[in-house]
């Protein structure tokens, strides 16, 4: 399922050259400390990890464990505080907050847990999003390109619709789509099942299996046993130090 | 020991501390604003306190130059009913300032150191000795603050004696009273010097103006006194004659009053659309602060919290944030209110007031800081206790609902917009109380804007037609040492039409007269006149009647509609001679004495006022370019000193230039008046454009998520506010529209007459420009703040 586009970014060409070999992401002795006045919390303890294209990874442990960190680490939602992070190739250490967005829209897709939809703007704007910001073709491309997307996950029929008129299943459905609208080399989701019923969890579940097939990376994170199992490989962390890797 | 709660409502002032800050701020503004309730009072209890220290007199005669002794000044005050009584001697003449000359009023004080009425109170140096050699005089405080004369003590200027010598003035000082200081003001430069000086400059003796106090003042106690001065008067010099009516001052009015009552109506329109404004920007704060902390309420509801406990601390919080509000806007309410009296004091009536606080406003800044706060907190509080625990603890204080309305679904549709602005739009419309509440208080301050700038357009262009009525280029007027009239007979009239220059010279005369009880000026101008009248019905007087010395009038509109004078009706007019009736043969539209004027043929007025000519001219030159006529001026006065006539002139185009520079200030004035509201707005749309970016910084973090570059959110914020300023922008047009028509009608009424509006469109453009560039700039730190912050901060901000 690779997202064809005639306007596929520089970046991404660029990365897809250079990763041929090396995994997509790769984290080297990450730590990451949160201050919050006068305390200090080590989320991350030198975590080292690296997901090969193409992978599914799961990230699973307990609550507090460091797992959603991961995440923002890897896509640059947060700096890491020591060590290296490496995704397609870039080192993420030394991009502005302004790179970090244009990197992250043109190489990386985001399910968040709770959606994260704009209530103001309908399904279709919502999967627009990404593409505006990354000045992907004319308008009416754009438009296209939200449309099929949507259609990809099932909801072709409510391109319309704002977020409060869609079901918790649907809003996570517009979510994906929206990650995928770039055609990202990786796609993250956090909790993707954490807030759906399970027969909408199998759903979402199996939507991201098709995006992985189609060879795009994907790594997420859960607590639920039976949505890692889907994984090619599961990763364990336990106090921000990964406890096991297995396959 | 303190309960948790407590602890709670005191740590949210220091937890959000921006927040918190903005909120102080905005409210603090608000209650500020209320302060122009102050103003008046405070002015009038300003000069309240000066009528009394200065004693300012309650009743003044005009005699022309009655010698008085003092054993007989000690008889006239011992008279019934009289509480003090002071003669005095005045003297008009030129003072040099530079290579200058201005017209000063010499006004001389009987004894400094026995003073009964308008006291003349020394602010620096000493008061003036009589010298065999020298003379000595004190400066009035306001020459030097309204730039008629900024001599000061040490000084010594060269002041024209009625002889035409020139005699130098040593200043020792600087005087003031209430009386002079607001001559200053409307006029010329003043000086004080002991009486004799007077007389010795002026060369006549004894006193032009009798000034008393009384005990009773009542009207009939008044006119009964007045008979009993001018008999006391009589006896002393028994040719004595009045050069002027005799002017009643009523206990609650001082010089100055009438100028600053126009003004006090328009105090309590901005005043009264402060007030509203400080409401709706509290309510519109306090429904936020209470609606960002929805999930707090449904913490504390999952934990066991009733309403009614929940509520109390919040409302807590909102009492202190109130308090301390209201602490800041009482304080710069004071300062800005005390200014603003210091001004308008200085402006009005050459006042120099002290610090003073209204218990009026302290009450009011207590009412809307405490009491609007809590009120206004409510029902926000009762909304977010209603709301469902899961959906409390869920909220990020964000409607969810959005897409619903039908605003909602019409925005949608709006594609043809740039993306930034279509995304900008619906974000205001998430929140529609609170984007409408913004609205309403940008609305509330482009209004004022407009409508102040309206106002003042027609002001002016009232105040520039009036200005265009007088006829001529020069003023000549016939005048003695003593400041009296001097008959410019036809031999005179010759004299000038002889100068070159000269095109045409008319004379006219005036008087001042009470018409029907109201204090005003009849004018005697020829029926051929250049004063350009513009009547609202009936006729100007013909050939005939100004050859018959007919007893008609034409009245000023105001006077019209005071004295309900119509077309047929008799005028009773009281002149300094005794009461004249005319007959009202039409009504001017013009502002001439502010509409109150009175129009009569010349020589009927010269005959009642029992003068044989005419003692002022206008005079048109050929040439129309000021320096043309400020040497035809020159070339005038001296043919008309040469043929022994003593006059003065003054040139209409300085004139028109002073008129204007007072338009100017008036206009000035007026918009410096509808700042407080202005600002107040202002605060407004910066503190809601702030909370909007402060409380979407998860919002922000998912855009950057998303790969949005800080330019792109930029725009997409920048069009939100932008959308809010030109909704309040919008609306500001017909709130300026309504807010002028209210305050021209009672500046109307102040003139007892009407205005027609002037709504220009520039006003409208400044008011644009300022909303957006305030719109754009306060978004600014905000913005900057949340693209430079990580997108993981933001995303686990509250």
């Amino acid at each position: 399922m690779r997202l064809q586009t005639d306007t596929a970014p520089e970046g991404r060409l660029d990365a897809l050259v250079d990763v041929q070999a090396a995994p997509l992401v790769h984290l080297e002795e990450v730590w990451k400390v949160y201050r919050a006045g006068r305390v200090e919390f080590p989320a991350l303890r030198g975590v080292d990890l690296s997901v090969d294209q193409g992978e599914m990874l799961a990230i699973v442990g307990p609550s507090g464990s460091g797992k959603s960190t991961i995440l923002n680490v890897m896509t640059g939602i947060d700096r890491a505080t020591k060590g290296g992070v490496t995704v397609a190739g870039r080192p993420l250490g030394g991009m502005s907050e302004n790179e970090l967005a244009g990197w992250r829209g043109a190489t990386v897709g985001i399910v968040f847990q709770f959606f994260q939809l704009l209530p103001t703007l309908t399904a279709l704007e919502n999967v627009m999003l990404p593409l505006d910001f990354a000045g992907r073709g004319r308008v009416a491309e754009r438009t296209d390109l939200a449309r099929e997307r949507l259609e990809l996950v099932g909801l072709g029929d409510k391109v319309d619709r704002f977020p409060s008129e869609l079901s918790g299943g649907e809003q996570q459905r517009t979510a994906i789509a929206r990650a995928l609208a770039c055609d990202p080399l990786l796609l993250v989701a956090d909790e993707p099942t954490g807030n759906l019923d399970t027969a909408t969890a199998v759903e979402t579940l199996e939507t991201i299996g098709r995006v992985n097939e189609a060879g795009t990376t994907v790594v997420f994170v859960t607590h639920d046993q039976a949505v890692s199992a889907r994984a090619d490989r599961v990763v364990e962390i336990r106090d921000g130090v990964v406890v096991d890797s297995s396959p | 020991m303190r309960s948790a709660l407590t602890r709670r409502s005191w740590r949210e002032l220091t937890h959000r501390r921006v927040r918190a800050t903005l909120t102080v701020a905005t409210l603090a503004a608000a209650i500020a604003g209320l302060w122009l309730f102050a103003t008046p009072s405070l002015m009038n209890s300003a000069i309240d306190d000066r009528v009394a220290t200065d004693r300012v007199h309650e009743v003044l005669l005009k005699p022309g130059g009655i010698r008085i002794t003092d054993a007989e000044l000690a008889r006239l005050r011992s008279l019934p009913n009289v509480a003090g009584l002071d003669g005095r001697a005045t003297f008009w003449t030129d003072l040099e300032v530079g290579d200058q000359l201005r017209r000063v009023w010499v006004v001389g004080v009987h004894d400094f150191a026995d003073q009964q009425v308008n006291v003349v109170s020394v602010a620096a140096g000493v008061a003036p000795r009589q010298h065999n050699e020298t003379l000595e005089g004190l400066t009035e405080a306001q020459n030097e603050r309204t730039g008629r004369f900024r001599g000061g003590v040490g000084d010594t200027v060269e002041i024209r004696a009625a002889d035409g010598s020139w005699r130098p003035l040593h200043i020792t000082g600087r005087g003031q009273t209430l009386e002079f200081g607001s001559t200053v003001v409307e006029d010329n430069p003043v000086l004080y010097v002991p009486s004799e000086t007077v007389n010795e400059l002026a060369g006549y003796q004894g006193f032009t103006r009798i000034e008393a106090r009384l005990v009773d003042h009542s009207p009939a106690a008044a006119a009964s006194t007045v008979d009993t001065v001018r008999a006391g008067l009589g006896a002393i010099d028994p040719g004595v004659v009045y050069n002027d009516i005799t002017e009643f001052r009523p206990p609650d009015e001082w010089p100055g009053k009438e100028g600053f009552d126009r003004f006090v109506s328009l105090f309590w329109v901005i005043a009264g659309v402060s007030l509203l404004s400080a409401i709706v920007l509290v309510g519109t704060t306090m429904t936020t602060l209470v609606r960002d902390q929805t999930r707090e309420i449904g913490i504390m509801k999952a934990v066991g919290g009733r309403g009614r406990t929940i509520a109390r601390s919040f409302l807590a919080t909102a009492l202190l944030l109130g308090g301390a509000a209201t602490l800041v806007g009482i304080a710069v309410g004071v300062l800005l209110a005390n200014l603003l009296v210091a001004y308008l004091g200085g402006r009005f009536v050459g006042l120099e007031p002290g610090w003073q606080v209204s218990p009026l406003a302290v009450g009011l800044s207590l009412a809307v800081g405490l009491g609007v706060t809590a009120l206004a907190s409510l029902p926000a509080l009762w909304r977010a206790a209603r709301v469902p625990v899961r959906e409390a603890l869920e909220t990020a204080g964000i409607e969810a609902r959005y897409g619903v309305a039908r605003l909602d679904r019409a925005l949608a549709r709006a594609r043809f917009l740039p993306r930034p602005a279509q995304y900008g739009l619906r974000n205001a419309a998430r929140r529609k109380g609170r984007s409408l509440s913004t609205a309403a208080l940008v609305a509330f301050a482009v209004g004022t804007v407009v409508a102040f700038g309206a106002v003042s357009l027609t002001l002016v262009a009232i105040s520039e037609q009036t200005e265009k009525l007088e006829g001529g280029d020069i003023v000549v007027y016939g005048v003695t040492s003593s400041g009296d009239r001097l008959p410019l007979d036809a031999r005179a009239r010759e004299a000038m039409l002889r100068v070159d220059g000269v095109a045409a010279a008319q004379p006219f005369a005036q008087s001042h007269v009470a018409a029907d009880e109201i204090d005003t000026w009849a004018w005697g101008l020829p029926a051929d006149t250049i004063y350009d009248y513009e009547l609202v019905r009936g006729r100007w007087f013909s050939a005939e009647e100004a050859a018959s010395k007919a007893r008609v009038a034409v009245i000023g509109r105001a006077l019209a509609s005071q004295t309900g004078l119509d077309i047929g009706d008799t005028v009773d007019v009281e002149d300094r001679t005794g009461l004249v009736a005319y007959e009202v043969i039409g009504v001017d539209d013009r502002m001439v004495n502010d509409g109150e004027g009175l129009f009569v043929p010349v020589d009927t007025l010269l005959e009642v006022n029992r003068f044989d000519d005419p003692s002022v001219f206008w005079v048109t030159g050929a040439s129309l370019e000021a320096a043309g006529i400020e040497q035809l001026n020159g070339r005038l006065s001296q043919a008309l000193s040469s043929a022994g006539y003593s006059v003065g002139t003054a040139l209409r185009h300085v004139e028109r230039e002073a008129e204007r520079s007072e338009a100017r200030t008036i206009v000035a004035i007026i918009m410096a008046l509808g700042l407080p509201l202005v600002a107040v707005g202002m605060i407004g749309l910066v503190s809601a454009l702030t909370t909007n970016v402060l409380e979407r910084q998860r919002e922000i973090a998912i855009l950057r998520s998303l790969g949005a570059r800080s330019r792109q959110i930029r725009r997409i914020y920048r069009a939100e506010g932008l959308a809010l300023a030109l909704l309040g922008w919008l609306a500001g047009i017909g709130v300026g529209y309504v807010l002028g028509r209210v305050v021209l009608h009672f500046i109307g009424n102040s003139f007892h007459t009407s205005f027609a509006l002037r709504f220009p469109l520039w006003p409208l453009g400044v008011a644009l420009v300022m909303t957006v560039v305030v719109a754009l700039a306060v978004l600014q730190i905000p913005l900057r703040r949340a693209c430079r912050l990580q997108p993981g901060e933001a995303l686990r901000y509250e």
